[in-house]
């Protein structure tokens, strides 16, 4: 019996051993990788992204001044299309979507799609991006439950009202609300309300999308998270209802903008 | 020996008055505290006391007034001043927090809890606090209607956002710990609401203190040594001067801004 156990705790201390030493030689292998990743990341930086972000990231590319929106500053960590809380550093999905999709602008795109570089690439200016922005660590995505097949577009309506969504965005959506000439962003510039009649997202058009902006808000931007101030159901009925806003017939007969 | 840095959402106005164009520096967050300097905490026998009064001489540099555009039936009428500068007839300055530098070791921050900000009548209260850096804000609503209490850290010029969370109903409680990388001054904005403002100075050490309608402030404990003593306003910046403290004596600075 004492054999046995003896043999056991023997054969446990090589198998932890073992253990060991193949976590020792991944993490090493993960460093390396992390390098090489980095190394191909600041060379399709330097080819794609720094004319508007810079070689620092912060935003004073050399052709930075010719846009109408500034590019962002990644050294300050604020993204606005995130699927974690007000504040909170973006998923590595998150800023893999917003570099392969580009931001949507309503005179064309703010920034490009990216989508024919390679994976790979987009990959490699994610670590970097998180780099300038000195992300490490695990961040947390919110649970976004799934969308009910009903549209509640009544409730979206009631919602709309009780959120208070026309404050900024106008009893109509159309971005002229009474707060909405006095928005400003993060860096105290002059920053508009979208006008939902005209059914052009920045951060994409799907149903998430517009759930996201609504329980995490747009970091840098007035927007800001509604996260528990309405149920999951009612969160869908106010996407639903906002997406209704720009197919609506009756809305857009009657707009000028 | 007084040196000045404005830090603030008001230095371009400052610069432009004449108020302290001479011996502007750089603009960094404030005095400089950075949050990764160590402080070890312990209880203080043998400390001295820092008493003194934050006054403005000379002119009351004028504020952004902002129209009450909206919600006047909870807001008010007129105009609101989002970040007011109020001295008594002597000068006395009122919500100035005066801070001890290069210090490292002495008494903990006091247990507590409530670190609080109400917006009430589309104002915050209380508009000007201090607390250590790690703090739990809590949030209130008292109005009627849709506030979003938008934080930020200010890193240099640019202002880093901590949170931004919307309470569209009266009695909406939130409560969010500050986040701070890199600076140490927090700033809150009302987005709805352009005139509300508020401002949490937080430092890892308890020798901190808000100044009263007088300009008065006291600190306590100190223990003895020489340091520097800064004062920092919203509108004005900073102004710092050297103290030197005694066991069990009272040491007095007074610090000016404007002159």
């Amino acid at each position: 019996m004492t054999r046995i156990v003896i043999a056991l705790a023997a054969l446990a201390t090589i198998l932890g051993q073992c253990a060991f030493a193949v976590t020792a030689s991944a993490q090493s292998a993960a460093g390396g990788d992390r390098a090489r990743l980095l190394a191909r990341g600041d060379s399709v930086y330097v080819e794609q992204c720094v004319a508007c972000h810079g070689p620092k990231g912060d935003g004073q590319g050399s052709g930075a001044y010719i846009l109408s929106q500034a590019p962002r500053n990644f050294t300050l960590g604020t993204f606005k299309f995130r699927s974690t809380r007000s504040g909170a550093a973006p998923t590595d999905d998150d800023l893999l979507r917003t570099i392969t999709q580009g931001i949507a602008g309503e005179t064309g795109a703010m920034m490009p799609s990216f989508a024919a570089l390679p994976e790979s690439d987009r990959l490699a200016l994610v670590a970097v991006v998180k780099r300038f922005a000195g992300i490490s660590g695990p961040v947390n995505p919110i649970r976004v439950p799934p969308e009910p097949a009903r549209r509640d577009l009544d409730l979206g309506a009631r919602v709309y009202e009780r959120l208070q969504c026309a404050t900024c965005h106008g009893p109509d959506g159309k971005g002229d609300g009474p707060s909405s000439i006095t928005l400003r962003d993060d860096q105290k510039r002059r920053i508009w309300t979208p006008d939902l009649t005209k059914g052009i997202y920045k951060r994409g058009g799907s149903a998430t999308d517009a759930y996201l902006s609504f329980a995490t808000g747009l970091d840098g931007t007035p927007m800001p998270s509604y996260a528990d101030k309405a149920s999951a159901d009612e969160l869908w009925a106010l996407t639903h209802f906002v997406q209704s806003l720009a197919k609506n017939p009756a809305t857009e007969a009657s707009g000028t903008k | 020996m007084m040196e000045r840095t404005t830090s603030t959402r008001r230095q371009f106005l400052l610069a432009g008055s004449g108020m302290g164009a001479a011996g502007l520096l750089a603009t960094t967050a404030g005095p400089s505290l950075a949050q990764g300097d160590a402080y070890r905490a312990a209880a203080v026998n043998g400390g001295g006391g820092i008493e003194g009064v934050v006054r403005l001489v000379g002119k009351t540099p004028q504020t952004d007034r902002v129209m009450i555009g909206k919600d006047n039936h909870v807001c008010g009428e007129g105009h609101a001043t989002p970040d007011p500068v109020v001295a008594a007839a002597d000068g006395g300055l009122l919500n100035a927090v005066v801070a001890l530098r290069g210090i490292n070791a002495g008494k903990p921050w006091p247990q507590r809890d409530g670190y609080s900000v109400v917006q009430e009548k589309c104002a915050f209260h209380p508009y000007v606090q201090v607390g250590p850096p790690d703090i739990e804000l809590v949030i209130i609503n008292r109005d009627p209607l849709l506030h979003n209490i938008h934080s930020y850290e200010l890193i240099g010029r640019a202002r880093r956002t901590l949170f931004n969370i919307a309470q569209p109903q009266a009695g909406q409680i939130d409560r969010h710990k500050l986040e701070l990388r890199r600076g140490h001054i927090v700033e809150i904005d009302c987005d709805a609401h352009n005139w509300m403002s508020a401002w949490i100075f937080t430092s890892l050490h308890p020798y901190v203190a808000l100044t009263d309608a007088t300009g008065r402030y006291a600190l306590a404990d100190v223990p003895p040594g020489t340091y520097a003593l800064s004062a920092w306003h919203p509108v004005l910046g900073s102004v710092a001067a050297p103290v030197t403290v005694a066991g069990k004596a009272t040491a007095r600075v007074d610090l000016a801004f404007g002159s």
